[in-house]
C-alpha cells in the first residue's frame, strides 16, 4: 500500500516542488485533488456535474483514494466521527498553533497535519502518510501537543521507557493499533492512534474499564479477569461518601474505580500521575480511614502509605511494609492464625522499635484468632476469612470514638466482648460481675482478663503466683482470687483434705476441659447459684454428670426420697439446695478424705468412719447400724480370707485414700468391700452384688458355703416362708439368711437365730436349735447327738495315715485341734450336701453315707479311729442310735 | 412559504435525478453491491458479512465471511473477494463452494465466460483466473498509458468486455476475455460526460454502461465506445458501487448507508 502511495505521489507531483513554492496550476496532476480549483476554472459552465467546492484536503477527497482503491483507510474515515483526532474543530484562541501546521477558518483539517507537498520534496523522505513533517518519535504529535510529553508530568515516552517496555507488551499494542519505536519505547502513537482510535482522545483501546492501561501494567491490576490481592481493586463501585468531586474536577474515570480514577496520564504534577497529592488521594475514597491521619498509625505523616501502596503490594491488604522472620516467629509462638494478623504483627512483634520507641506487643498470651465463630454475631465485625483476626476487634485506622489515642477498636470495649461472648455477658448478673467496685464496672470483663498480654490461661489478668504452675492454667487463674491474700478469701480452700480433684481426665464432653478444672464445675460468668455450669439442686445433676454410676435415685442413700430416714426440715432444705450428694460430700472443704462433707465417726477403717457418721447411735441412720456382731472388717480378716476377697472380685478399700485399692495398693475389707454407698446391684441395701436368692454377695466369697443351695439346709428347699429371728425372709433376704446375718447377728457366727442352750457346746446348739422339738428341722430331730468329751483329750493333729476332714470345737463354737469336743459340725458340713456330687437333690432327700452334710465317707484315718479302732465304723454308723451310747466309755 | 418549499422539493428531485427508491442498512462503510435474481447483495466488509436484501429493501438474510470487498454476482454463483487475498465462491445461499487464494490485494471481481478478472491494487494490475482459481495472466500496471492504471477499483462485465473503473486517472478501461486491452473512455473533468474519480461501473444491457463518480456525485451513462448518453443522477453523496439489473441501476451511498435505484429508461 505504502508503495502505490508513492508511485500515486509520483505521478501527481512534480518533484522537488515544495509546499512553500506551490502556485495554482491547471494541470490535471494538480486537479486530481484541487477539485476547486477546477471548479473555479469552470463554475459558469452550465453543464456541471457538482458545484461543490473541494479542496485537496478536503476529507471526501482523501477518501476518493483511500476508500479501498489506493488504500483501505475506511475504518480511519469512519474514525473521524468517533475516535478520531479531531477536524474541523476550531482551535481555541489560547492555543498557539506551531508554524508549518494549517488551519482551515481557524478550523482543524486533515490539511493541518497532512499534504502530499513536502519540505523535502523528496519522495524517499516523505512520511507514507503525507504528514506534514515526519512523525518520528511523535515529533510531529508533539509540535502541538508538547505539555503531554514533558518529562515527569505525563506517562512516560520514549527514553523514559527504554529498555522497560516488555516484548509481549510490545506486540499487544502493535496488535491492537499501537506504535512503537524503533528502540522498542513508547510514544504517543503507543496508546493514540489518531484515525483508527477505538476510544475517546484516539485511543486505540477504551480506558473506561482500563483496558488500555491493563495492556502494558497488567501487573498492577487486579480486576475479575486479573485477580491480583497485591494491587488496588478496580471496575468496583466508588464507596458511598467518596469525594467524587475532586475525581471529577480532574476529569478522572468515576463510573467505576479505574487506573485513570486516580492516576492522569498528561500535564499532572502529583507524583505517580496521580489526581491529588499521594498523602490526600486515598482518603478521597476511603473516607472512613481518614481518621488514620490523627492516630500513631499515621508513622511519620506517611499517610495511607505507612502500612498500604496502591500496586504490588507485599502482602494482602495492599501491605506495603515487609514482614521480618522476627514478626514470623512471634505470630507462630502466639498462634496468631487470624488472616490478616501477620499484617499488624509487622510491626508489633517484640524488639521493635520505631522512633526509639519499642511497638507494643500483644504478649505471649493473647486472645486467639483463626477460629471461626459458632454462631452469628449481631455486630458487623469483619471476618478475613470467615476467621477472628485483630482486625475483627481493631480498626487499624481508627477508634469506634475516633479518639486518636484510642486503642483502634471497632466498638467500646465491653460491648466487643458481649458480642461474641454472649452468654458470659451474664456476669453482670452474678457474684463475677462486681470485683471491684472502685475500678472496675459491673461486668467489666478486664476485672479478670487481659485480652492481650494475659499472665495466664483463659487470658486472666491475675494469677496464682508470680507465673501459674497450676495446670489447667484456669485454677491458678481461680486461686489468684481465692487465696487468703487474695478479693475472695472468704471463699478459699480451708481443709486439710483434698478437694474434688482437678487435672485429672474429664470424663463426660457435657462439661468444658479436657482435665477437670475449676471451670469444668463452675462458670465463673454465670448469675446462677454457686456459679454452676449444672445445677445440683434436688439430685446432684452436676456431680452424676460425670458420677454417671454413682447416681442414688432409687437407693435408700437418696435420702430426700427415702420415707426411712427423717430429715429435720433444715436438712431437707440444705439437701434440697445442695443436692443428694451432699448429704456425704462436699466439693469443697471437706471434713475428710473423699470429701467427706459429715463429721466422721468412730470406728478402726475408713469405711466405718465415714458409714459411722450416720450408721451410729443418735445419727441419721441410727436404725441401720451394724451392731454387735457383725461381718469381720479390717485386720479381723485374715490373709487367707483376703484372698478370698481378691478372688470375689469384691474391692479391698485402700485406707489412705476411702477408695477401691487399685493394683499394687494395699487395701483391707471394710464398708466399701460389699456396699457400694452410691447404689450398687442391690438398690435398697447398696451391696455390690444381689443377696436375694442365691446370696450372691456372700457366697463370692464363702463359695465353699455356697454349695449350701438346693440342699435341705436351704430354706427355700424346705420351708419357703422361713424367716429369721430378725425377721427377715429366706425368699427376699437370700439362702444364707435362714441361718446368718452380716449385721446384728446374734452371735460371733453371725447367726441369725435364737440358739436354745440343749448342749453345752455351742456348736451343737447350732444344728440343734433347728434339729429339735419345736425347730425348723423338727422332722429329723437327732435325740443322740452327744459325743462325751469330759474325761478325754480329743487332738487333731497330723499323724502317720491321717485323713479326712474332722474338726473338732471348743464349747464357744471356736475350731481348735486340742482339747476340742466333737460335735455336729465334727462329722457334718451344714454347707455341703454332698462332697462327692456336684449338684444339690433341689428338693427334701432322705441321706445315706456319701451325703447328708458328711464330712467323710469313710472313718480311714480318722479321730474316730484314734480312739476307738476296728469300733469306730460300728459306732460311728450308728451314732445317732442308741446302741452306742452308753454311760460306760467305749474307747480303748 | 409554500412555493420555497415545493421549488426545494423540486430542486431535489431533479438533482438527484429519477430517484425511485431506496434501500437502507446498518452497515459500516460497505463496499460494492450486487443483483441477482431478485436480490440485493451489500459487501458489508467491515462487518464482515454480506448484507442480502430482496428488491423492496426487506431484509433476507446475511452471509458471514471474512473481510468481503467486491462482489460479482453470475449464473447463480457470488463471487467475492476479499482485500486479504481471498475469493470465495458461494451459491445464492450463502454456502461457500470454492475458496482461492490470489495475489496481491484483491479489489473486485468480474465474470466473463469461463475467467475471472480481478482488479489487483497492489500492483494496478487486472489479473485473469481460470475457474479454478488459477492465474492466467495478469495485465496493466502502474502509469497513465492506457491499459494500466492508477487507482484500479471495480469491474463489471458484458458478454464480450471486462469493465475496468480506472479511478485517479479518471477513466473507465475495456478488455476483452483473453485480458487484451480494448478501449478506455472518460475526460477527465466535471461537467457532463466527465469523469473526476469515478468509484464504480456497471455493464446495463444494450450496450449501455453506467459509472458512478464520487466526487462529482453523479451517475452517469455511457455507451460501450465511451460516447456519453445521459446523466442518470447527480448531487448523490459519495456515489461508489453500481449495479444494473432489469433496466434499474442501484447506486451505493455507502457513507449515507443506503442504496438508491433508478430506472434507466424514464422514471420508474
Amino acid at each position: 500500500m505504502r508503495k502505490s502511495l508513492l508511485v500515486l505521489l509520483s505521478v501527481l507531483i512534480v518533484p522537488g516542488v515544495s509546499e512553500a513554492k506551490l502556485k495554482k496550476s491547471m494541470k490535471k496532476e494538480c486537479l486530481v485533488c484541487h477539485e476547486n480549483w477546477l471548479l473555479e476554472a469552470k463554475v459558469k459552465s452550465p453543464k456541471l456535474l457538482t458545484t461543490e467546492s473541494f479542496t485537496a484536503a478536503n476529507r471526501l477527497m482523501c477518501l476518493s483514494c483511500h476508500d479501498g482503491s489506493m488504500a483501505d483507510d475506511r475504518l480511519t474515515f469512519l474514525g473521524f466521527k468517533h475516535f478520531s483526532h479531531p477536524v474541523d474543530k476550531k482551535v481555541p484562541e489560547d492555543f498557539k498553533m506551531p508554524k508549518g501546521f494549517p488551519l482551515l477558518n481557524g478550523k482543524l483539517y486533515c490539511g493541518t497535519c497532512h499534504t502530499p507537498h513536502t519540505k523535502t520534496g523528496s519522495e524517499k523522505k516523505l512520511d507514507y502518510t503525507f504528514m506534514r513533517e515526519p512523525n518520528v518519535n511523535s515529533a510531529l504529535c508533539m509540535k502541538c501537543h508538547k505539555e503531554n510529553a514533558e518529562h515527569g508530568m505525563n506517562h512516560p515516552i520514549l527514553k523514559d521507557t527504554k529498555d522497560k517496555l516488555k516484548v509481549e507488551y510490545a506486540l499487544e499494542i502493535e496488535k491492537l493499533g499501537g506504535k512503537i519505536t524503533k528502540n522498542r519505547e513508547v510514544q504517543c502513537e503507543s496508546c493514540h492512534s489518531p484515525h483508527r482510535g477505538r476510544a475517546k482522545k484516539s485511543l486505540i483501546e477504551p480506558v473506561d474499564r482500563s483496558q488500555l492501561c491493563a495492556v502494558c501494567h497488567i501487573e498492577n491490576v487486579n480486576s475479575k479477569e486479573h485477580p491480583n490481592f497485591r494491587n488496588h481493586p478496580i471496575h468496583k463501585k466508588f464507596p458511598k461518601g467518596a469525594e467524587i468531586s475532586v475525581f471529577k474536577e480532574k476529569k478522572a474515570i468515576t463510573s467505576s474505580v479505574e487506573c485513570m480514577t486516580c492516576h492522569k496520564v498528561h500535564k499532572e504534577k502529583n507524583k505517580h500521575l496521580l489526581v491529588a497529592e499521594e498523602k490526600k488521594l486515598c482518603i478521597l475514597c476511603h473516607i472512613q480511614e481518614k481518621a488514620v491521619l490523627r492516630t500513631k498509625h499515621n508513622v511519620d505523616g506517611n499517610s495511607c502509605k505507612t502500612c498500604h501502596v496502591a500496586h504490588k503490594a507485599k502482602g494482602r491488604r495492599l501491605w506495603s511494609r515487609s514482614i521480618p522472620e522476627d514478626a514470623f516467629d512471634y505470630a507462630a509462638l502466639i498462634e496468631a492464625k487470624g488472616q490478616t494478623d501477620i499484617l499488624c504483627l509487622s510491626c508489633h512483634y517484640p524488639g521493635h522499635i520505631v522512633d526509639g520507641k519499642e511497638i507494643e506487643t500483644v504478649g505471649t498470651l493473647t486472645h486467639p484468632t483463626g477460629k471461626e465463630l459458632k454462631e452469628k454475631i449481631k455486630l458487623k465485625l469483619p471476618l478475613p476469612g470467615k476467621r477472628l483476626a485483630c482486625t475483627t476487634c481493631h480498626d487499624p485506622h481508627h477508634s469506634f470514638d475516633n479518639n486518636p489515642k484510642g486503642k483502634f477498636l471497632r466498638a467500646p470495649r465491653l460491648k466487643l466482648c458481649y458480642t461474641c461472648h454472649r452468654e458470659e455477658a451474664d456476669v453482670k448478673n452474678g457474684p463475677h460481675g462486681e470485683i471491684d467496685k472502685k475500678r472496675w464496672k459491673r461486668g467489666d470483663c478486664a476485672a479478670c482478663h487481659n485480652v492481650h498480654k494475659a499472665k495466664g490461661g483463659y487470658l486472666s489478668r491475675v494469677v496464682y503466683g508470680e507465673t501459674s504452675p497450676m495446670e489447667p492454667p484456669v485454677d491458678g487463674f481461680c486461686l489468684a482470687c481465692h487465696d487468703p491474700e487474695g478479693m475472695a478469701k472468704h471463699k478459699i480452700k480451708q481443709s486439710v483434705f483434698n478437694e474434688h480433684p482437678v487435672g485429672v481426665k474429664n470424663p463426660t464432653d457435657k462439661l468444658p476441659g479436657k482435665k477437670v478444672s475449676c471451670a469444668t464445675c463452675h462458670d465463673p460468668h454465670t448469675h446462677k447459684e454457686i456459679l454452676l455450669r449444672i445445677p445440683v439442686k434436688g439430685n446432684s445433676e452436676l456431680c452424676i454428670t460425670c458420677h454417671t454410676d454413682e447416681n442414688l435415685k432409687g437407693t435408700s442413700h437418696d435420702l430426700l426420697n427415702n420415707p426411712d430416714v427423717k430429715l429435720t426440715r433444715k436438712q431437707r432444705e440444705e439437701l434440697i439446695k445442695f443436692g443428694n450428694c451432699s448429704a456425704c460430700h462436699t466439693p469443697h472443704n471437706p471434713k475428710f478424705k473423699v470429701l467427706w462433707n459429715r463429721k466422721p465417726g468412730k470406728g478402726e477403717t475408713i469405711g466405718e468412719k465415714l458409714c459411722f457418721s450416720c450408721h451410729a447411735k443418735g445419727k441419721l441412720a441410727e436404725k441401720k447400724t451394724i451392731g454387735k456382731f457383725t461381718h469381720p472388717m479390717g485386720r479381723e480378716v485374715t490373709e487367707k480370707n483376703l484372698s478370698m476377697i481378691e478372688n470375689s472380685r469384691l474391692p479391698l478399700i485402700n485406707q489412705m485414700t476411702g477408695h477401691p485399692a487399685k493394683k499394687g495398693e494395699i487395701g483391707i475389707m471394710d464398708c466399701a468391700t460389699c456396699h457400694d454407698p452410691h447404689n450398687g446391684a442391690d438398690r435398697k441395701r447398696l451391696t455390690r452384688y444381689t443377696v436375694e436368692g442365691d446370696s450372691a454377695l456372700c457366697t463370692a466369697c464363702h463359695t465353699t458355703e455356697g454349695r449350701v443351695v438346693g440342699t435341705d439346709h436351704d430354706m427355700r428347699v424346705v420351708k419357703k416362708n422361713f424367716k429369721n429371728a430378725l425377721g427377715e425372709e429366706v425368699l427376699k433376704d437370700g439362702v444364707c439368711s435362714a441361718c446368718h446375718v452380716p449385721h446384728r447377728a446374734k452371735d460371733k457366727l453371725l447367726w441369725a437365730t435364737d440358739v436354745k442352750n440343749i448342749t453345752d457346746n455351742k456348736m451343737a446348739n447350732y444344728c440343734l436349735t433347728c434339729h429339735s422339738k419345736g425347730g425348723v428341722g423338727s422332722k429329723k430331730i437327732v435325740k443322740y447327738y452327744y459325743h462325751p468329751h469330759s474325761d478325754v483329750v480329743v487332738r487333731n493333729f497330723d499323724r502317720p495315715g491321717r485323713s479326712g476332714d474332722w474338726p473338732i470345737f471348743t464349747k464357744d463354737g471356736k475350731q481348735v485341734h486340742v482339747g476340742g469336743e466333737i460335735t455336729c459340725e465334727t462329722c457334718h458340713d451344714p454347707h455341703v450336701w454332698s462332697k462327692w456330687t456336684t449338684k444339690a437333690p433341689g428338693r427334701p432327700v432322705e441321706g445315706n453315707a456319701l451325703n447328708s452334710f458328711l464330712r467323710n465317707k469313710d472313718l480311714k484315718g480318722s479321730i474316730c479311729v484314734d480312739c476307738h479302732g476296728l469300733d469306730a465304723l460300728y459306732r460311728y454308723k450308728l451314732f445317732h442310735t442308741d446302741k452306742v451310747h452308753h454311760k460306760k466309755p467305749s474307747y480303748r | 412559504m409554500r412555493k420555497f418549499a415545493i421549488a426545494i422539493i423540486f430542486l431535489i428531485a431533479t438533482s438527484l435525478g429519477a430517484l425511485s427508491g431506496e434501500i437502507k442498512g446498518n452497515w459500516k462503510f460497505p463496499s460494492d453491491i450486487a443483483v441477482s435474481n431478485g436480490k440485493l447483495y451489500v459487501v458489508d466488509g467491515l462487518n464482515n458479512r454480506i448484507a442480502v436484501y430482496d428488491l423492496y429493501g426487506q431484509h433476507l438474510t446475511d452471509i458471514k465471511l471474512d473481510s468481503p470487498f467486491g462482489i460479482a454476482a453470475k449464473d447463480g454463483l457470488l463471487y467475492v473477494t476479499s482485500q486479504k487475498g481471498k475469493l470465495y465462491v458461494l451459491d445464492e445461499t450463502g454456502d461457500i463452494e470454492k475458496t482461492f487464494s490470489l495475489k496481491g490485494r484483491p479489489i473486485d471481481v468480474a465474470k466473463l465466460k469461463d475467467r475471472l478478472f480481478i482488479t489487483d491494487g497492489k500492483t494496478e494490475s487486472l489479473d485473469i483466473y481460470d475457474l479454478n482459481g488459477k492465474i492466467i495472466k495478469s495485465v496493466g500496471g502502474k502509469g497513465s498509458a492506457p491499459g494500466n492504471f492508477v487507482g484500479i477499483f471495480m469491474a463489471d462485465s458484458s458478454k464480450k468486455l471486462v469493465f475496468v473503473v480506472d479511478s485517479v486517472n479518471a477513466r473507465i478501461q475495456e478488455f476483452d476475455k483473453d485480458g487484451n486491452y480494448v478501449n478506455s473512455f472518460g475526460v477527465f473533468g466535471i461537467e457532463e460526460g466527465d469523469l473526476f474519480r469515478p468509484k464504480s461501473v456497471a455493464y446495463c444491457g444494450n450496450g449501455t454502461v453506467a459509472v458512478s463518480d464520487a466526487i462529482t456525485g453523479a451517475v452517469q451513462l455511457f455507451d460501450i465506445y465511451g460516447g456519453f448518453e445521459k446523466v442518470l443522477a447527480k448531487g448523490l453523496y459519495y456515489p461508489t458501487a453500481v449495479a444494473c439489473y432489469k433496466g434499474e441501476v442501484f447506486v451505493l451511498e455507502p457513507l449515507k448507508n443506503r442504496v438508491l435505484t433508478f430506472k434507466i429508461q424514464g422514471v420508474k
